[in-house]
């Protein structure tokens, strides 16, 4: 009799197991669908022939797919490659620069509170003024040091911008870190910065990945900065595409070959770091 | 002695001992922030008092001269009923579209940190809208929300049976919620990252050791889980609202703050008077006084936050 | 005892910044303080184009910058090459967005780089960029290097209406930018069509001579075609619209502020039949047009969706995908009406008989950035691009967005082959002149038009024509108010000084 009712009770248990794994999986499925839908959109329209843009009913997919635009966007506007190079150089030094100035000064206010509140206050307020206001007197600042339309005044703005949230964030995920590994690492005569690098790091991995990867989409996307203090020489791909879309014409091909040679190196990574996001599987050290 | 967690004495073996290398050791802490400081601090205070040193003129290069005008660029912002306008319209985007993005985020990264198969693939695409320059995000918006040739209204009139031309973007109600959309299918997977690094980071034997004990999963989760990705949600929140409170592109792309202003944000404001109109002065005293206002509504919730937690 | 200190290195940054504001803003660098090659000896000669050569010969070896639109491009990275090649001067080409055409050259202004030397912008931005001290008048350059007949090969109206200001030569015209009217001349003399027509309002089925007749002819072809084809189409999208507006408005007689007391009569009578206008054309038009800007005006039409449209002349080259004007845009679909296009001047009155309008709606001309280190040498690129002999070749560059604005580009043989209908093209252009009316160029004109535009979405949007109205001249009133009555009444007064001076030149 009670083999009855346990066999019943688990029976029913792994049913809804089971429901409950599917709708999970259609709840995913869903969201993909609506987060993918117009990064489908824009890929498409990367290769549909001029004239599909403005349609009724909606062209889904282009009749005959053309890679046209894919040379063209070098030779109209600003040149789509140039453009290309110059955020790939700017983004990654930024990013760079903001990641170890900023792990350091984060695990500075994660494990000995330095400055305490107010230091974390001032820092973020940073964030908290209009682009616009700054615009202009930064301009003043760079062209004293003729700094204008070179990599240098990018990668220094854009740095300056990532900080305080990189700090931020790191700081939050050092402080779920508990104190214990590091210290059993000290009192194995670890130094300081080596404890950080050696045991916190790593298992911050994932907030560490996820802060970069933002700190790269800030600088990649940033607007107003790139084109007040670039000419002709380190316009990013912002810039470019923005003069895609004019008074009298839009060129919808060049600027959506641009969006998705922007999406490409984002993707790789996201599938490359995966393995970084599993829960728990950093956390092996700590027993004992 | 009640000390907060993960908070390191540092080095009180080295007391009374001296040397550069151990005032070094002392100040250690300073010295790692400090390079941050100088690089934020210079860069950043000159715009800053540039700011408030040009809201007390009136500098506007068409009109001559710039004259010292106190606070009439202030009193100007305060009147002004378009400025509150578009603060409302910041407020109202800002806190509905982070509040949405939030909880989907939670809901995403939580459903991502159990066993799924394909997981590298969900990761890699949810990554994707983040990445979407803003002008693309904004004219490929534009599109799908286009009355006649976007697919939205298409799917609805497949739904619906007959063709559906909804002009999303030229009445308010509407623009609003295509805007707020829009925004929630750019941010929630900044949302959903920064949370689902927060939870990979904490011991599933914590919850594990609860759920032992008798605690249901709804309880682990909010007793034990929550609390140690804390942090990581006030930050990600936090981020997340500056980001917001400064939206412009979409707006300047899909609706251009119409019909009329009912759609403009601050930033949208700030850019019409200082980059259409020159207005130098006006667009920094409404900068400053958006800095207190954000600043005096963060501070008041991140101390409130901080208190929560425990010493 | 930390916070003391650092609360006065702060303040003292804020003194030494406010004193640097102050004294920065306080000196102002005089204009034309550029180095200026002593007047040349000999005499010059030449046409335009030679002595354009000649005169940037002597600064062989230096650069000249120039900011200009990204998609209109084209034609100064191409022929920038063969002037570096012709005269040694190379040709820096900054591509903005069409936004970032105005703020650019503030900055670069403001904060006195020098950096640039030519602004591509519109003439209602003249004022602006004239009080703002961005720019600089070109009166001596073009007395003493422009010949005579050349300057007088340029179409009056659109000369006077895009180069002058107070009397000043401000700009330099390299584009003919006009509204006139593009129509499906396939449909206008279609048999049936005339019959029914004629039948259903006694009068021939031919191009509108009242806004009235613009609505019945398009009320009919779109019923004709069974929603084909629609009657009429035009921009209501956030961005251009104040562009139809200002055409209806003004060609009406409307006028943006009574001159003696710059109260702005916008929400008058003519105001509201414009805006009426605009509402009504909705009736007719195609499903969506409150979202349409040029994009989806260009595409509908070479697409054959659209029977009636007035914008700017490349949409009646694109429509031809003549062959002359090889590689069609990329963006456009093919088009599906060449040869089925004919040209008309659009109509001036809401109702009944009177003189036609065309309005200057956008338009690029070149500027001289007062700060420039190298003003001969700009000028002389400036001068080589307008000169009668390269106009001709830039405006039949591919996908030039550069329309023609010289009488001897109006008669080239070359152009009037281009496509059968093209002699009728450059004819109707050419008349489109004589009824020239200038665009918002006065002191606050980009804001007055932002106005208008505002005004045109939230009419779209669902308020009422008159509250709308009334709101925008509130909002006129205020920054007329802010500018500086006085200053802006002149301004006006400049304004209708050139609509009459167009009307004088006929």
């Amino acid at each position: 009799m009670a083999a009855d009712i346990n066999y019943h009770q688990q029976r029913t248990g792994r049913l809804r197991k089971d429901v409950k794994l599917a709708v999970r999986y259609i709840i995913l499925i869903a969201v993909v669908l609506f987060f993918l839908f117009p990064i489908f959109w824009i890929t498409v329209t990367a290769i549909k022939q001029p004239g599909e843009y403005y349609n009724f009913p909606p062209v889904w997919w282009p009749k005959k797919p053309t890679l046209v635009h894919f040379k063209s966007v070098q030779t109209t506007g600003v040149g789509g490659y140039t453009a290309l190079k110059n955020s790939f150089i700017i983004t990654i030094s930024s990013t760079a620069a903001v990641m170890v100035l900023g792990s350091i000064a984060a695990y500075a206010m994660a494990r000995f509170k330095t400055g305490g509140d107010n230091l974390a206050f001032i820092i973020i307020s940073q964030r908290m003024l209009p682009p616009i206001a700054i615009v202009f007197p930064l301009f003043l600042m760079m062209r004293m040091i003729r700094w204008v339309d070179t990599y240098q005044v990018m990668i220094l703005i854009y740095t300056m911008f990532n900080l305080p949230f990189v700090i931020w964030m790191l700081r939050s995920y050092f402080v779920e870190i508990p104190v214990e590994v590091e210290e059993s690492a000290l009192v194995d005569g670890c130094s300081r910065l080596g404890a950080m690098f050696r045991v916190v790091m790593p298992m911050a991995m994932p907030g560490m990945i996820a802060t970069a990867v933002f700190a790269y989409i800030f600088s990649w996307t940033e607007f107003l900065f790139a084109v007040i203090f670039s000419r002709t020489k380190v316009f990013t791909v912002p810039v470019a595409v923005s003069g895609y879309f004019g008074s009298e014409g839009q060129l919808w091909g060049e600027a959506a070959v641009m969006a998705v040679l922007s999406m490409v190196p984002v993707f790789i990574i996201g599938l490359a770091v995966q393995k970084h996001f599993a829960r728990g599987l950093t956390l092996g050290s700590v027993k004992g | 002695m009640s000390r907060p967690n993960n908070v390191i004495s540092i080095a009180p073996e080295l007391k009374g001992v001296g040397g550069i290398k151990t005032w070094a050791r002392q100040h250690q802490g300073m010295l790692m922030v400090l390079p941050c400081l100088i690089v934020m601090l210079g860069v950043g205070i000159f715009p800053l008092i540039f700011s408030v040193g040009i809201s007390l003129l009136r500098w506007e290069p068409k009109i001559p001269g710039r004259p010292f005008v106190g606070l009439a660029n202030f009193r100007d912002i305060l009147i002004s009923a378009e400025y509150w306008t578009a603060m409302r319209t910041t407020a109202i985007i800002v806190v509905l579209g982070v509040t949405i993005e939030f909880f989907f985020g939670l809901g995403l990264a939580l459903l991502l940190t159990e066993k799924i198969k394909g997981k590298r693939i969900f990761m890699a695409i949810l990554m994707l809208p983040v990445m979407m320059v803003p002008v693309v995000v904004g004219y490929t918006w534009r599109i799908l929300w286009h009355s006649a040739y976007g697919p939205i209204n298409q799917i609805i009139g497949w739904f619906v049976g007959h063709r559906v031309t909804i002009s999303w973007l030229t009445h308010t109600k509407t623009a609003f919620f295509a805007l707020i959309v829009t925004e929630f299918w750019q941010w929630t997977p900044f949302m959903f990252l920064v949370l689902l690094a927060g939870l990979s980071s904490v011991n599933p034997e914590l919850g594990e050791a609860a759920e032992i004990d008798g605690a249901s999963k709804w309880q682990s989760f909010w007793r034990i889980t929550i609390p140690v990705i804390r942090p990581v949600i006030l930050v990600a929140v936090l981020i997340r609202t500056l980001e917001a409170l400064k939206i412009f592109d979409i707006i300047f792309i899909m609706t251009g703050g119409g019909p009329g202003i009912s759609t403009q944000s601050i930033a949208f404001y700030l850019y019409r008077t200082g980059a259409r109109h020159f207005r130098m002065s006006h667009t920094a005293a409404g900068s400053l006084i958006f800095l207190i206002i954000v600043a005096t509504i963060i501070s008041f919730a991140v101390k409130q936050f901080q208190d929560k937690k425990g010493g | 005892m930390q916070k003391k200190r650092i609360m006065k290195i702060v303040m003292y940054a804020f003194l030494a910044a406010f004193m640097f504001v102050v004294f920065f803003n306080g000196s102002e660098k005089e204009e034309g303080t550029t180095m200026e090659a002593a007047a040349p000896a000999q005499e010059i000669k030449g046409n335009q184009k030679e002595r354009a050569e000649a005169l940037a010969k002597k600064y062989a070896g230096t650069t000249v910058t120039m900011t200009v639109e990204g998609i209109a491009a084209g034609p100064s990275n191409a022929f920038g090459k063969v002037f570096e090649k012709a005269t040694g001067v190379k040709i820096e080409v900054i591509e903005l967005p069409y936004e970032e055409t105005r703020s650019k050259p503030f900055t670069e202004h403001e904060a006195r780089t020098g950096a640039v030397d030519v602004y591509r912008i519109v003439p209602s931005w003249v004022p602006d960029f004239a009080a703002a001290g961005i720019i600089q008048p070109m009166d001596d350059l073009v007395k003493k290097y422009i010949p005579q007949d050349a300057w007088d090969d340029m179409e009056k109206g659109r000369l006077i209406a895009t180069m002058l200001y107070e009397g000043k030569v401000w700009a330099i015209c390299v584009d003919g930018d006009i509204f006139i009217l593009y129509y499906r001349a396939d449909i206008f003399e279609d048999p049936q069509a005339m019959k029914q027509f004629k039948a259903k309002y006694g009068y021939d089925l031919a191009p509108p001579k009242s806004w009235e007749q613009y609505n019945e002819i398009g009320q009919f072809i779109t019923d004709f075609t069974g929603g084909k084809v629609y009657g009429g189409a035009g921009n209501r999208a956030a961005g251009q619209g104040y562009f139809w507006f200002n055409q209806i408005f003004l060609g009406a007689g409307g006028k943006l502020f009574d001159p003696d007391t710059m109260k702005p009569l916008i929400n008058g009578e003519i105001g509201r039949q414009t805006m009426q206008q605009l509402k009504d054309e909705l009736k007719f038009g195609p499903p969506g047009m409150e979202n349409w800007g040029t994009a989806e005006l260009w595409s509908g039409f070479v697409d054959g969706k659209v029977a009636m449209q007035f914008s700017w002349p490349p949409s009646g080259r694109f429509a031809e995908a003549a062959s002359g004007l090889a590689n069609y845009p990329t963006w456009l679909p093919p088009t599906k009406v060449a040869g089925k296009i004919k040209y008309a001047l659009l109509p001036g009155p809401f109702k009944g008989e009177g003189p036609p309008a065309a309005g200057i709606m956008g338009n690029a001309i070149w500027t001289l950035s007062s700060d420039s280190k190298n003003k001969e040498a700009a000028f002389a690129w400036i001068m080589w691009m307008n000169s009668p002999e390269m106009a001709l070749k830039t405006s039949l560059y591919p996908n030039s967005l550069m329309d023609p604005y010289r009488y001897s580009q109006f008669d080239s043989p070359e152009y009037q082959a281009a496509w059968p209908n093209a002699k009728m093209y450059l004819e109707t252009l050419r008349e489109a002149g004589k009824y020239a009316i200038p665009p918002t160029k006065i002191l606050g004109g980009t804001e007055f038009d932002e106005i208008v535009d505002r005004l045109i979405t939230s009419v779209m949007g669902g308020q009422d024509i008159q509250s709308a109205l009334d709101d925008a001249a509130k909002r006129m009133d205020a920054v007329v108010e802010r500018l500086g009555r006085d200053r802006v009444k002149a301004s006006y007064k400049a304004l209708l000084e050139l609509q009459d001076q167009i009307r004088q030149a006929y």
